[in-house]
């Protein structure tokens, strides 16, 4: 007997039941509320090392594979897909409401089904169904710009899917086996499953799906596509690539670029989103050094983002639903119509800034420590700098900008009840986890002996995050930080939406002007001949005159002459 | 631009609060020589090492970002232009 159904089912199932309560919201709402609890409370039978496999082309396939690291997102991806989905009770048919549940269900149901995945053609399905379920929580937005970042958005992940399956062929026909575990970068599978991977995980210069897509999703849509997607790839991460060297640079570049485009970025969604790759660079680069400490500090952090991001995307997805903006330019001194959302927000800040007593202190940390412990001594002020640089962008920008700052005279009042008790559940939680980080090392995939709350700790991280806030209020008070600007930077995506297109225009042009005169040249020697013909053989041709007989004859008698004469020569 | 506008915390109470913040900071360096605290990298080694890598990190941030922006920053509809 299964000591559990498989995670997936039991979000799909729901998401089947989802279009048909259609006209009747109340049971709407109590049903998508269950799909979690349900799956939940079915995550907790989960027993360690449970296997459901099944055969396919010879091939065993795992459909389900439950040790401590699939487990320990399970319960992540549960959690987030409760707050979720209450952040979104309250849509609307206007908000093309079934559509944008039964994606968000399907997709929750995609990300569990991903992390249990135990070979690497389930993984695969699973992988791309993330892709093709969560773009309709871009599309439902509506609006042109929504529609093209959602076109962007489906094709960076089948690209990804389609890179990821043609590794796990190459790992199959040199192995003989699908099953995903540890892969490193030996050869050619290891190297393309890691791009497969890279992609999902917004990895520099693979990133700008994530910039380009979250900012134009509904509001209730992006606090779902910033729970799953990058996490299901840092979990893929954590288990095929732990200790490869390579990760922990990509994870410090990850870590840094990002946070000097969030201090010009002036919608802060999007800020978010640069804040987004930040966080995933610390995950990445814990995953980079391996050890156990670092594989739980990655793991654990990865956890946390779900909580505090969430948070800071819930927090400015109710400032949208309410305002209908989302630009710092058009924002400013929303605490006074909603301070229930501004403390939440702060409450998100004070998390992702890694204040003690807030979870991303212990998560953080332990990233840190490892890297410490491993010697990187290049690597850790590296990934210090970025850690300074969240405050900036994450922990004073976003609460600052949107609720403080300059009155920009928008008045307004609290989000719907649902949106509050969502984002007082991720708040809860962040501060739970930092006051008791038990909470999570009970779950994680390797035994903790880790202490973060030290007098030393405690003192330097302060000083760290008091003097970076000193930096941004002195920059403030002498009037030379970065105003905001309505505007759009520049970044990697340039290549493929103005560059690319240019090039695309110019060759078209070229190969045009060179078809349109090789078709004139064709088209002129056709006219030429056509021309050469009608004279030949046209009404007053040379060929179409009507000859008497006897100058037939004539010309019969000399060729006659002529073969004769040559005959007698 | 939102230089016109006022700001949303009024004067009295955001004086209090950038008093109240100086304080703290001033504490935190003094407890960097009360409290021993441990080194595991040589940087930290240094007094108020913690204080002057916030403050100096998040400086350099802002100003490159400054000039990243110069070589960034597009109009609105940059994208839609085309």
């Amino acid at each position: 007997m299964p000591s559990s159904l498989p995670p997936f089912l039991i979000f799909f199932i729901g998401a089947l039941v989802v279009p048909l309560l259609g006209r009747a919201p109340r049971v709407r709402m109590l049903w998508l509320v269950l799909i979690p609890v349900v799956g939940a409370l079915n995550a907790m039978g989960i027993q360690e090392g449970y296997e459901l496999q099944y055969e396919l082309l010879g091939y065993t396939l795992t459909l389900m594979r439950a040790d401590r690291l699939a487990i320990m997102f399970g319960h992540l991806f549960h959690l987030g897909a409760f707050i979720a989905i209450v952040y979104s009770l309250h849509l609307k048919k206007g908000d093309h409401a079934t559509v944008q549940h039964t994606s968000a269900v399907v997709y929750a149901g995609s990300a569990l089904g991903a992390v249990f995945a135990g070979d690497f053609i389930t993984l695969f399905v699973f992988w791309e169904l993330l892709a093709v379920s969560s773009v309709f929580l871009i599309w439902t937005r509506k609006s042109p710009r929504a529609v093209s970042a959602g076109m962007r958005y489906l094709l960076v992940h089948i690209v990804s899917g389609v890179t990821l399956l043609a590794g796990a062929m190459v790992h199959a026909h040199n192995t003989g086996s699908l099953e995903f575990g540890p892969m490193g970068l030996e050869g050619l599978a290891g190297w393309l499953v890691l791009l497969g991977f890279g992609v999902k995980a917004a990895f520099p210069l693979l990133h700008n799906w994530l910039i380009d897509a979250y900012p134009e999703g509904t509001p209730t849509g992006t606090v779902f596509l910033s729970a799953f997607t990058t996490k299901v790839a840092v979990y893929a991460l954590a288990r095929g690539y732990a200790g490869t060297d390579a990760l922990i640079y990509i994870g410090a570049v990850m870590a840094c670029f990002p946070i000097f485009y969030a201090v010009i970025e002036n919608d802060l969604r999007r800020t978010l989103g640069y804040s987004m790759i930040n966080q995933i660079g610390f995950m990445v680069c814990g995953i980079g050094v391996g050890t156990h400490l670092a594989i739980n500090g990655a793991v654990s952090h990865a956890f946390n983002d779900v909580l505090f991001k969430g948070l800071l995307f819930m927090s400015m997805g109710a400032v949208m639903h309410m305002t209908g903006k989302t630009k710092a330019s058009d924002l400013g001194g929303l605490y006074k119509t909603m301070p229930l959302t501004a403390t939440l927000c702060i409450i998100g800040a004070l998390s992702i800034s890694a204040v003690p007593l807030f979870n991303a202190f212990v998560s953080k940390s332990m990233i840190m420590s490892a890297l410490l412990e491993e010697h990187f001594n290049w690597i850790w002020p590296v990934m210090l700098f970025a850690s300074a640089g969240v405050v900036e962008h994450a922990g004073i920008k976003i609460p600052f900008f949107a609720f403080f700052a300059h009155d920009s005279g928008v008045r307004t009042r609290e989000p719907p009840w649902n949106m509050l008790v969502a984002m007082g559940v991720a708040a809860f939680a962040c501060m739970a986890i930092g006051w008791r980080p038990e909470l999570l090392y009970g779950i994680l995939p390797y035994a903790v002996d880790y202490e973060p709350y030290t007098a030393t700790h405690i003192l330097t991280q302060l000083q760290l995050l008091a003097f970076a806030i000193g930096a941004v209020a002195a920059f403030h008070l002498w009037k030379i930080y970065p105003a905001e600007i309505p505007s759009v930077n520049l970044d990697a995506d340039w290549v493929y939406r103005r560059a690319a297109a240019r090039v695309v225009r110019f060759t078209g042009g070229a190969v045009g002007a060179a078809d349109a005169a090789f078709r004139t040249a064709v088209v002129g020697t056709v006219r030429g001949v056509l021309r050469g013909a009608f004279r030949a053989h046209g009404p007053r041709g040379i060929l179409a005159r009507t000859w008497p007989a006897g100058s037939m004859v004539l010309w019969v008698s000399i060729i006659l002459a002529a073969f004769l004469l040559l005959e007698f020569l | 631009m939102s230089d016109h506008k006022p700001n949303s915390v009024p004067s009295p109470w955001a004086g209090i609060i950038l008093v109240v913040f100086a304080v703290v900071c001033a504490i935190l360096v003094v407890l960097d020589f009360v409290v021993d605290r441990y080194v595991e990298h040589p940087l930290e080694a240094w007094s108020v090492f913690y204080p002057l890598f916030g403050f100096v990190g998040i400086s350099c941030l802002i100003l490159l970002s400054k000039v990243l922006r110069r070589l960034v920053m597009r109009r609105e509809d940059y994208y839609d232009a085309e």
